[in-house]
């Protein structure tokens, strides 16, 4: 790392210590299947905003977190959610993290039965208030990833994609 | 506990900001020379995962893409959604507005994909890393994953 990425100073360790506390408090409830746990991260009039669709009431998250499999229901779109890794950024009031995710797909998409095990990747932006409650989780989740064959090849030099 | 507030300079920010226009200029002007004319030299895009890395490979990625509106993607419009920035990179989330013929001899339909991007830049404004995440399911006619409300079940 040379000098210019090395001087960062900008956010003290003490803000990041704090903005960790927040996120794994909101990550670990996930991780351990509690929902309530999980939206009570989210401050009054927190949202969720996923790949566009906004989720802004708790029974909103609710609904969002045990269709989307962190239940660990067997009705939840993704069974066995997890993370390969896990990359983060940080800002005064966020946390950007970059997650390599793994589950078991509990649908059928392209002629594949469910329980197929998916790669994806998936970015959230976690700002959070004073009190470290989530005020916006904003996800970008590629759901083409979810899916047997890329939606967007690896793109090679004659520019048709592999 | 509120911990100390410091945050990104104004001047740091400036820098950052410039860095990231030039890139937006160069991509908006679809010439594929200036696009690359943005990377530090060893700079690489990683896009969902896959790693363009030489200037070959990246310039393969931008027309195979649409950044010269000969791709995959066509008539793209960038609609900056969110900007925030850490001490070197600039994070953006953006709605791209797009053409698409998905799958392949389909009429082309004009839709929208979610994008995240960290444009990470070094000491002289250009671009050693570019970490994009996109829904790529949103450019199939039916949504992969649509809103998870109440009406929601895997067998539908």
């Amino acid at each position: 790392m040379n000098q210019y990425l090395s001087e960062d100073d900008s956010v003290s360790e003490d803000r990041k210590a704090f903005l960790d506390a927040a996120f794994e408090k909101h990550l670990g409830a996930e991780a351990a299947r509690d929902i309530p746990g999980a939206v009570d991260t989210f401050a009054e009039g927190g949202h969720l905003d996923f790949n566009g669709e906004v989720y802004d009431t708790p029974e909103e998250l609710v609904t969002f977190h045990n269709c989307l499999g962190f239940g660990g229901l067997e009705s939840g779109l993704i069974i066995n959610f997890g993370f390969d890794r896990i990359t983060k950024n940080y800002s005064q009031d966020w946390i950007t993290v970059e997650y390599d995710s793994v589950g078991e797909v509990n649908v059928s998409f392209g002629g594949e039965p469910a329980g197929r095990t998916a790669h994806w990747k998936v970015a959230v932006v976690y700002q959070f208030d004073d009190e470290g409650m989530l005020v916006s989780e904003r996800a970008c989740f590629d759901s083409g990833g979810l899916l047997p064959e890329p939606v967007i090849p690896e793109f090679t030099a004659d520019h048709s994609g592999s | 506990m509120i911990a100390q507030r410091k945050g990104i300079s104004v001047g740091r920010k400036a820098f950052l900001n410039t860095a990231f226009e030039a890139y937006l200029e160069a991509v908006k002007s679809q010439d594929i020379t200036a696009i690359l004319d943005t990377y530090a030299e060893g700079g690489c895009l990683n896009f969902n995962g896959v790693i363009y890395d030489t200037p070959e490979k990246l310039a393969a990625f931008h027309i195979g893409f649409g950044s010269t509106n000969k791709g995959m993607l066509t008539d793209l419009e960038r609609i900056i959604v969110n900007k925030s920035f850490t001490h070197d990179s600039v994070v953006i989330e953006y709605r791209l507005k797009c053409t698409v013929e998905i799958p392949a001899g389909s009429t082309a339909r004009r839709t929208e994909m979610r994008s995240y991007v960290i444009y990470q830049f070094d000491a002289k404004g250009k671009l050693i890393s570019e970490r994009a995440i996109n829904d790529t399911g949103a450019l199939l006619p039916n949504a992969v994953v649509p809103r998870l409300d109440a009406d929601w079940s895997i067998d539908n």
